[in-house]
């Protein structure tokens, strides 16, 4: 048995959403600047954008299934949980720097503060 | 359960949270009247760099912050002295309402049982349902929000936010206290 993984099924699932909503908005915008860049001849720098606002979206999705392994009962799934958290945790926050998305960030660090609230629980009886 | 003492944190995450709110308030208050133009631009994108680059720090740390952050248009940003705020109204709402939040979390108490998760939850879908009918409301032109409604919505999303994250910290830290017990 796990302690009480609520905490950190809290944190990393905020984090989730919070970093899917920042990719969702991001996306929108990005496609439409990356085409404008593109039709004007700079496809280099249109793919860039497109490709950081889609990896942001992206990045969101495993740390939402991580919050959900989180909130399981067995140990074994909290730490594949936590250790997607982490992980997709890190690159969101690269990318959010990357492309200036705050709330991309918060979502990221939540989703760190999650991840390794997750990580650091200790099994219970 | 009561809360568990998490003192440092809340204090800590409260202060650094209060001084970027204080910034934020002192930054139009201080400088002179009618000193700050129209800062209205984009999110995401830095629009006034050189009228912002000619502001003293902090000021011009803050500001550049906003700049990136929010769309800062005039007409739905508070005024200080004639000077916009680095923010908008529903910005500042969320930016204010987190230290409030944090401190309101301490006085935040229920039964956690198993359905401790399902109640933090609810309260997260309170904080995010206002902002976002009202943002997306507005943003498909069904209505016009006014100030006061995006400050309050703003208020709500990051107050309930940030208390919610302040408590799933307490029930943690709760739980690693159990863990080292037993």
């Amino acid at each position: 048995m796990t302690g009480d993984a609520t905490g950190a099924f809290i944190i990393s699932l905020i984090g989730g959403i919070l970093m899917l909503v920042s990719g969702v908005m991001s996306a929108f915008l990005g496609s439409i600047c990356g085409a404008t860049f593109a039709a004007c001849g700079a496809s280099g720098a249109g793919t860039t954008i497109m490709l950081v606002s889609s990896l942001g979206l992206i990045s969101s999705i495993p740390v939402l299934i991580g919050s959900f392994f989180i909130s399981r009962s067995d140990m074994d799934s909290v730490r594949k949980g936590s250790m997607l958290a982490l992980i997709f945790g890190i690159i969101g926050l690269i990318f959010g720097v990357w492309g200036m998305m705050f709330l991309m960030i918060i979502g990221s660090i939540l989703a760190l503060v999650g991840g390794y609230m997750g990580y650091t629980l200790q099994p219970t009886s | 359960m009561a809360s568990p003492k998490t003192p440092l944190l809340r204090l800590s995450l409260c202060s650094v949270t209060l001084v970027f709110v204080l910034l934020m308030t002192g930054a139009p208050l201080l400088f002179p009247v009618n000193s700050i133009p129209d800062l209205t631009g984009s999110p995401g994108i830095v629009d006034n760099e050189p009228t912002i680059r000619s502001f003293p720090a902090p000021w011009n740390f803050i500001y550049h912050f906003g700049d990136m952050w929010c769309h800062q248009r005039n007409d739905r940003s508070f005024a200080i002295n004639g000077n916009q705020f680095p923010v908008c109204i529903r910005c500042f709402g969320i930016f204010f309402g987190i230290p409030v939040g944090i401190l309101m979390s301490s006085r935040l108490k229920f039964q956690i049982r198993q359905d401790g998760s399902r109640i933090l939850l609810i309260l997260f879908m309170i904080a995010l349902l206002p902002i976002m009918i009202d943002g997306v409301g507005q943003g498909f032109g069904l209505w016009e929000s006014s100030n006061p409604v995006r400050f309050i919505t703003g208020l709500l999303a990051g107050g309930l936010s940030s208390a919610v994250v302040m408590k799933s910290i307490d029930l943690h830290q709760a739980s690693t206290a159990k863990s080292a017990q037993s």
